[in-house]
């Protein structure tokens, strides 16, 4: 899979998070386990797995055991630290609480069939509360996909303020104005990906 | 805590002032003292708003001491919106102050026999009583600041805005923060109908001159302590969580797993989540020179709170809880944090319950009077409810009220009272909890207690479906007995992971009563309370048959899991039989 690049560079997280809670888009190898995904390709430490991320869904189903759910092209993976309330403590994986949310719990075989070969696959990843600052930035530094649509949001809105946190961007190699730069993701299909790096200063 | 005071409100002369000792209540603080109270002096079939119904006022039985989290404040009557028991809770000063002035309840009781409103001014050294109409349908912020110009700013007032005086089932009791704001509210219930009904508008409490409450054994209580509070820092949700994003960093995960009501409980997911989160609030509070980390009361360690500033940076209500953000947004199809805001300042202005009043909003857009998704109209019919229009007197007695008005069907209460913000067809056992407990339907009765480590009833397999009915039942004992501490129901996420934690909680409670209890104690204390309360209602007039939720929630299948509640009515029964 190939997307056109924005390279942006900014001094401050702050206006990324709301695309982190919203969902960007992950390419992966459809069929890999929770696990794998979140060990091999976003690259979480086992340690900061077992000890942060406290809730997983996939198409909002609560996860249990990463070992055996299976991703899959266009899932919906969402990420979270352990939440307060019943429900929050309920929806963690493994919960003493857990039965109260059997009727929706991620079940082992998941719907669909699994397929040992491997292909790529683009799955939407959603990052809650105290994960966001925590993984948030290295996603971003590494790159992450979003829909032009919501780009152009980002810099519509970032634009808007007084004193913005984006300082230059790049499209395709290109240094462009930044604040020039919404006409021309207007011009590209809305939802057309874009693969977007952003360097924090 | 050695004392009870005793307000009568009957008569045409000053009502009766009696301070007693606490004989049959010794050694009852919070929810024991109000449910006891409640079950033992109150006529069950009474009419709520009538003479003989009393509200008791009671903090816990560790306020007023050094131990952190230990500010909640109990409120208890027969509700007008159930009829059953009600205990309500809320943070602020006054249980502190309370404590600390010897107070282990304040009991009003009668009803004045004519239109009069009174003030009551309480310290070490008096009780006044007087007659002060000015004060009539005064917002609560405008009668806090009264009460500052003649009374000081150290004082702490609990009050009634228009709703307690107008008699509204949705009416909440205020008490005022550390700021002297009347933000927190023992909200649930009609409480501040039974209040109105009693002629009090505002209690100041000024507590100068008064010590802390001191422990038995201090040393082996400031070791408890301070092991409790690094219990409660160390942990990721009342150390990190909370702080940082309130209460309200639940909307995206709860919206996540399918189960945030949403258009009056038609769906389970809000497109608009994001935009109302409390990650999202937190930033708009801090960019707005606001506070996404406050405390409500002296001694909170984990300050879930926050100060919400308007566009221009100036103050316009404390941070939305997650219930009041659901229940004026998502559950209404709103994504504007600036009107929620708005409704949260008008909610505590006027004194109503925000879970109540947005559920009653949800009810009046399925009904037609306005769209799902108007701010602007739903701001106008708090409002209404302010000024006591016939519009606002049908509202602000509730959803269930109003659904009635309305001819609506689809009225997500139990026992009246309104559900709060967790669809019980997503996560079913918490649909246990609200058609089961005692005060209607309540997300904080049966809270995430740390039954595994208490194990009352023996171990409960967690994946399956059956141990549903006997967790709700522990939970909503051991929530029974952490209400009756006075300890904010925050603290049960430490207790609930860090057994260190709960044993600190218990040296901190023994240290400081002088007693040796133990978890086995604890839930006792707490099936005590649940079986008055049970009682009660029984003689009130509820059976097993009012235990139950409104069939939509078993007809209707729920996106975006398509589930209806499948709790049998016959496992129902079993949960407090």
């Amino acid at each position: 899979m190939s997307f056109k690049q924005v390279i942006l560079t900014s001094n401050d997280f702050v206006p990324f998070s709301f695309i982190l809670q919203e969902g960007i888009g992950i390419t992966v190898q459809s069929g890999c386990t929770l696990k794998q995904l979140l060990f091999d390709n976003l690259g979480i430490t086992n340690d900061y797995i077992e000890k942060r991320i406290k809730t997983v869904f996939i198409n909002q189903k609560p996860v249990d055991d990463y070992e055996t759910a299976i991703v899959y092209d266009k899932d919906v993976i969402g990420l979270s630290g352990a939440m307060p309330g019943l429900v929050g403590a309920t929806l963690r994986n493994n919960s003493v609480l857990s039965s109260f949310r059997s009727n929706i719990s991620y079940k082992y075989p998941p719907d669909r069939q699994y397929k040992p070969e491997k292909t790529d696959g683009l799955i939407t990843l959603k990052i809650f509360n105290i994960l966001i600052k925590e993984m948030g930035q290295v996603l971003l530094e590494n790159g992450i996909l979003i829909q032009a649509e919501f780009l152009h949001n980002l810099l519509a809105t970032e634009h808007r303020k007084k004193e913005s946190a984006f300082k230059t961007i790049t499209i395709n190699g290109n240094n462009l104005d930044w604040k020039k730069t919404g006409n021309y993701l207007w011009n590209i299909n809305k939802t057309e990906m874009i693969l977007l790096v952003v360097k924090f200063i | 805590m050695d004392k009870i005071l005793r307000i009568n409100m009957s008569g045409q002369e000053v009502p009766k002032v009696t301070q007693t000792t606490l004989e049959e209540y010794e050694g009852l603080g919070g929810r024991a003292m109000t449910s006891t109270v409640i079950s033992k002096e109150v006529p069950p079939v009474c009419h709520p708003l009538s003479a003989d119904n009393k509200l008791v006022i009671a903090p816990g039985i560790m306020s007023g001491s050094a131990a952190v989290m230990s500010g909640r404040l109990s409120i208890g009557c027969k509700s007008p919106l159930t009829g059953t028991i009600k205990e309500a809770n809320a943070g602020g000063q006054a249980a502190l102050m309370l404590a600390k002035l010897g107070y282990a309840a304040i009991i009003l009781e009668g009803k004045p026999e004519n239109d009069n409103l009174y003030k009551i001014i309480i310290n070490r050294n008096k009780v006044e009583i007087e007659i002060d109409n000015s004060l009539k349908l005064l917002g609560n912020y405008d009668l806090v600041a009264k009460m500052n110009e003649s009374y000081g700013d150290n004082v702490c007032c609990i009050s009634i805005g228009p709703a307690g005086e107008m008699k509204m089932s949705a009416a909440s009791v205020a008490v005022t923060d550390k700021e002297q704001r009347p933000t927190r509210h023992a909200a649930r219930g009609g409480v501040g109908a039974v209040m109105g009904a009693k002629g009090v508008k505002v209690i100041v409490i000024d507590d100068d001159g008064c010590p802390m409450r001191q422990p038995k054994d201090p040393e082996k209580f400031k070791v408890a302590n301070k092991e409790f509070v690094a219990g409660i820092k160390k942990h990721a949700v009342s150390g990190e969580g909370l702080p940082a994003f309130g209460t309200n960093v639940l909307t995206n995960v709860v919206n996540e797993a399918g189960a945030y009501p949403t258009h009056n409980f038609k769906v389970g997911k809000f497109e608009g989540a994001a935009k109302i989160s409390g990650e999202t609030q937190a930033e708009l509070e801090i960019s707005r020179g606001g506070k996404a980390t406050h405390g409500c009361h002296t001694g909170c360690v984990i300050q879930c709170s926050g100060i919400y500033n308007d566009k221009d940076g100036n103050y316009l209500t404390k941070q939305p809880e997650y219930e009041t953000v659901w229940a004026h947004g998502g559950n209404c199809g709103i994504d504007d944090l600036d009107a929620i805001a708005q409704m949260d300042r008008l909610d505590d202005d006027f004194g109503i319950d925000t879970i109540e009043m947005g559920v009653t909003i949800g009810v009046a857009m399925e009904a037609g009077l306005l769209e799902f998704g108007d701010a602007k109209g739903a701001i106008d019919l708090i409002k209404e409810v302010g000024k006591g229009t016939p519009l606002g007197r049908i509202l602000g007695n509730g959803a269930a009220f109003t659904g009635k008005a309305y001819g609506i069907e689809r009225v997500p209460v139990v026992k009246g009272q309104a559900l709060p913000a967790y669809d019980p067809r997503t996560v079913q056992g918490i649909g246990v909890t609200y058609a089961t407990s005692t005060m209607g339907a309540d997300h904080t009765s049966g809270y995430a207690v740390a039954t595994n480590l208490l194990s009352v009833g023996g171990k409960v397999d967690p994946l399956k479906p059956e141990g549903q009915v006997e967790l709700s039942r522990n939970l909503q004992i051991s929530t029974a007995a952490i209400d009756a501490t006075g300890m904010c129901l925050f603290i049960a996420f430490p207790i609930l992971d860090q057994p260190e934690t709960f044993q600190a909680l218990l040296d901190l409670l023994n240290s400081f009563l002088g007693t040796n209890m133990t978890s086995d104690d604890v839930m006792a204390l707490g099936k005590s309370i649940l079986k008055n309360e049970k009682e009660f209602n029984y003689r009130a007039g509820f059976s097993s048959s009012h235990d139950r939720l409104p069939g939509f929630f078993i007809n209707e299948s729920l996106s975006p899991h398509n589930t209806t509640f499948g709790v049998s009515e016959k496992e129902l029964d079993e949960v407090l039989n």
